[in-house]
């Protein structure tokens, strides 16, 4: 039997759930992606609608049977020290784009139910190893965003980065940026999978987007006065850096694309040969001049500038 | 100057440091600040070589007036100079995180007349930075040799990471190639340093003894960590620790005593990391080595392997370099290396083998060992098994048996093995590349003196 159910967490543990709740034989069911899993000949095709109580009681009932004896839980309950907890695996494998993915969670959820804590010293078995690489290809992609994600500071003095990861995974990196920013207000969009992270204040939100407001958010929108100096800075760092002879000519091969990879290249700014323009003459506070008597004429600079004391720093910090 | 053209001149004159690294300290967010740190770090864009970026990597000022023979900044080369105003590097530092272009400052500079005004120039962009525009980030600061303890000390309060560059590996080559600089200037500061870090690590604990314990690690929330906040000097000393950096290959010490010495260091001084420098020939001076013989970038490689197994794989130095072989073998890395030196070792069954052990197969990693660890508890291993579990076997299935077994076109034969390792890294593009470029079939170890 093909259920087929919708592709994100809610819709694949809604699967699994409804699987267990009608006693098939685990062997007899098979999960696939609609529209697009088709049934073979001789299956019947069922779609299952997603179920938010139904998923979240599957993966409630999974996080429960594995912790029951895991030498890291404790009473049965997860510490939470774990860097990526059992449930979260989960959601991993479920925010991954491949086809496959809802199949090899159900496989995976069954070993789970069947065999409780003990399912992490099977990573070689063939119904658990698909999901641990699935889970792990997801936690890559965050790692990803997390290093690859640029943002602009627009003339509101918000924050704006459009970002299209391999699987849905902004959800998982939006606490991670709301940390960094403090009180910036910020949006992340992922187009890709309509899905949007908003922050402002203490309040961090991911939300859903149609395909009206995904391309809205993901479209140009004014960029502050100094936006595009402080790009051009970037990438005359950037640039600054390279070593003559290492790269990719030098080396043989293209180690950057490997660690950076070409599909995240287009929002990249210091890879854009439009940063090297900065737009006008420097913002104020970049434009040079209140330190200049720091520099003597033979190029050494002399300490006679703006610089206090020690004491007045330390007066300063207590 | 704007800051723009200053970006151009003093980003391309910190290039050479080795070190880039934001790990070693996990800050929460504090509200009302920006920024916070993370322990594991992370690289927000890589160069065209494959170098990470993860700091705003800069020199306050390339206006130097020390006479190091190997530096583009030394006061005799003729070059375009400029200095940062300390607020304008600090603003700059925060606009780079704001757009998560880096995670934090890593703060540098040549000698601005006296390495303690070049120190007080430095405290005070930290102070704007940490002080006046609240930021938690990540900040790394070069302590120059020779400054006055109570700058040290400033620094060190308002930074993550310090680091004291040894530069070159004897106190010999020291003084031969960088006449402003003693080995005494670069240990004082690295003693202090060290000290201070324990102080603070001391009291803490006294202090969590009367709380009812804690975690010396400077976690999320802890007290460590939340004295990193707006409290200026009183901050935790230097929370992420202290490193160096030792140029490799511009003075003629072999690999042995590169290693000797930093396994001296981590133990004397506790660094959290040595970072090695091949030195790149871009001054002519008769004090250094030829301008066309480049040290093989792969003997860095093989000094970061080598770093590596001793922190992490509980190897001696003595173990990987001896008086008869000082130099670090360039065709294989020194585990593979070691493994063939030791093969009546091996093979080793890895249903029975402790974590130890199985750290010194070539090809298993901390990670792969605890997979093995944790998946040998269910059943009997296989190499398919092994293959599921991600395991790298290219080396490590000659060097293995599972349940008695070997593979079968995987013979624990030394001379095959590095006949195989060898030929199918000269078949790489890289070292193809390499080769060609430095001109030899096999390389050459920088000719000096
Ligand atoms: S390993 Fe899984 S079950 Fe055990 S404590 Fe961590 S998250 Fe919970
Ligand atoms: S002190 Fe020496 S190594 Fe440092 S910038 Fe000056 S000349 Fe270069």
């Amino acid at each position: 039997m093909l259920l087929a159910c919708e592709g994100d967490a809610e819709g694949i543990l809604s699967a699994v759930g409804i699987g267990y709740l009608a006693h098939v034989a685990p062997a007899r069911v098979r999960l696939g992606r609609a529209p697009v899993a088709q049934p073979c000949l001789d299956e019947t095709a069922l779609a299952t609608p997603a179920d938010v109580d139904l998923a979240r009681r599957v993966l409630a009932g999974y996080e429960r049977k594995v912790a029951r004896g895991c030498p890291r839980s404790r009473g049965g309950a997860c510490p939470g020290g774990c860097a990526e907890s059992c449930g979260t695996k989960v959601l991993l494998a479920a925010a991954c784009d491949a086809r496959e993915a809802p199949e090899a969670i159900h496989r995976y959820l069954r070993v789970a139910f069947r065999e409780g804590a003990r399912v992490r010293s099977l990573g070689a078995e063939p119904d658990v190893a698909p999901f641990l690489a699935l889970a792990r290809a997801a936690s890559n992609e965050c790692e990803r965003m997390r290093q690859f994600v640029r943002f602009s500071r627009l003339a509101d003095g918000s924050y704006l980065s459009v970002f299209s990861p391999k699987a849905d995974v902004l959800p998982f990196v939006g606490a991670h940026f709301a940390m960094r920013m403090g009180r910036d207000r910020f949006c992340l969009v992922d187009p890709r999978h309509g899905t949007a992270v908003f922050h402002q204040g203490d309040q961090t939100q991911a939300v859903r987007l149609d395909a009206a407001m995904a391309e809205a958010l993901a479209s140009e929108h004014a960029l502050a006065d100094d936006e595009r100096y402080v790009r051009a800075m970037w990438k005359r760092f950037y640039d600054g850096l390279e070593l003559a002879g290492r790269g990719a000519e030098g080396r043989g091969y293209d180690l950057r694309s490997q660690l950076m990879p070409k599909r995240f290249w287009g929002g990249l700014v210091e890879l854009d040969p439009r940063s090297d323009d900065a737009g006008g003459p420097a913002p104020r506070r970049y434009a040079g001049g209140a330190d200049e008597a720091a520099e003597t004429k033979d190029g050494t600079a002399s300490r006679g500038d703006a610089v206090p004391s020690l004491r007045s720093v330390q007066e300063e910090g207590g | 100057m704007d800051t723009l053209s200053k970006l151009g001149i003093l980003a391309e004159a910190a290039k050479y440091d080795a070190a880039c690294t934001s790990s070693g300290v996990n800050r929460a967010p504090v509200a009302g600040r920006v920024g916070m740190a993370t322990g594991a770090g992370c690289c927000h864009a890589f160069t065209a070589d494959g170098r990470c970026v993860t700091l705003l990597k800069v020199l306050m000022s390339n206006a130097c007036s020390y006479d190091c023979a190997y530096c583009v900044n030394r006061r005799g080369n003729s070059c375009p100079r400029a200095t940062f105003a300390p607020r304008e590097l600090a603003e700059l530092t925060l606009d780079f995180y704001r757009r998560n272009y880096v995670e934090g400052l890593f703060l540098s500079s040549g000698v601005i007349g006296t390495p303690d005004a070049t120190t007080e120039r430095m405290v005070e962009c930290l102070r704007v930075l940490r002080h006046e525009l609240l930021f938690d980030g990540y900040v790394h600061a070069k302590v120059i040799p020779g400054t006055s303890p109570e700058l040290v000390d400033a620094l060190g309060r308002l930074a993550d990471r310090l680091s004291v560059n040894l530069e070159l590996p004897s106190a010999a080559s020291l003084a031969a190639l960088c006449p402003d600089k003693d080995a005494a200037g670069v240990t004082r500061p690295m003693g202090q340093i060290a000290s201070s870090i324990a102080t603070g690590a001391t009291r803490y604990l006294e202090g969590s003894r009367r709380r009812g314990g804690g975690a010396l690690r400077p976690g999320p929330g802890s007290t460590l960590a939340r004295r990193g906040g707006a409290e200026g000097l009183s901050r935790a000393f230097s929370p992420a620790g202290q490193a160096t950096q030792i140029i490799v290959g511009a003075s003629p010490e072999d690999d042995r005593q590169v290693l000797r010495l930093s396994d001296a260091l981590y133990r004397r001084f506790e660094l959290k990391r040595v970072f090695f420098s091949a030195y790149v020939p871009v001054m002519d001076d008769g004090r250094l080595p030829e301008r066309d013989t480049p040290v093989p970038l792969r003997r860095e490689h093989r000094l970061y392997q080598a770093d590596w197994l001793m922190r992490f794989y509980d190897f001696a130095p003595e173990e990987l370099v001896s008086p008869e072989e000082p130099w670090l073998d360039l065709d294989v890395d020194p585990k593979l290396a070691w493994a063939l030196r030791h093969i009546d070792l091996f093979p080793l069954e890895v249903n029975e083998a402790s974590e130890r052990e199985l750290l010194r197969v070539p090809g298993i990693g901390p990670v792969g060992a605890r997979r093995i660890l944790r998946a040998r508890r269910a059943h009997g291993l296989d190499f398919d098994d092994l293959k599921r579990l991600r395991v790298t076997l290219a080396r490590a299935r000659h060097f293995v048996t599972c349940s008695g077994r070997s593979e079968a076109d995987a013979p624990l034969d030394g001379e095959l093995i590095r006949q195989r390792v060898v030929e199918h890294a000269k078949a790489s593009a890289y070292n193809e590349t390499r080769r060609q470029r430095e001109g030899a079939a096999d390389y050459v170890q920088g000719s000096f003196f």
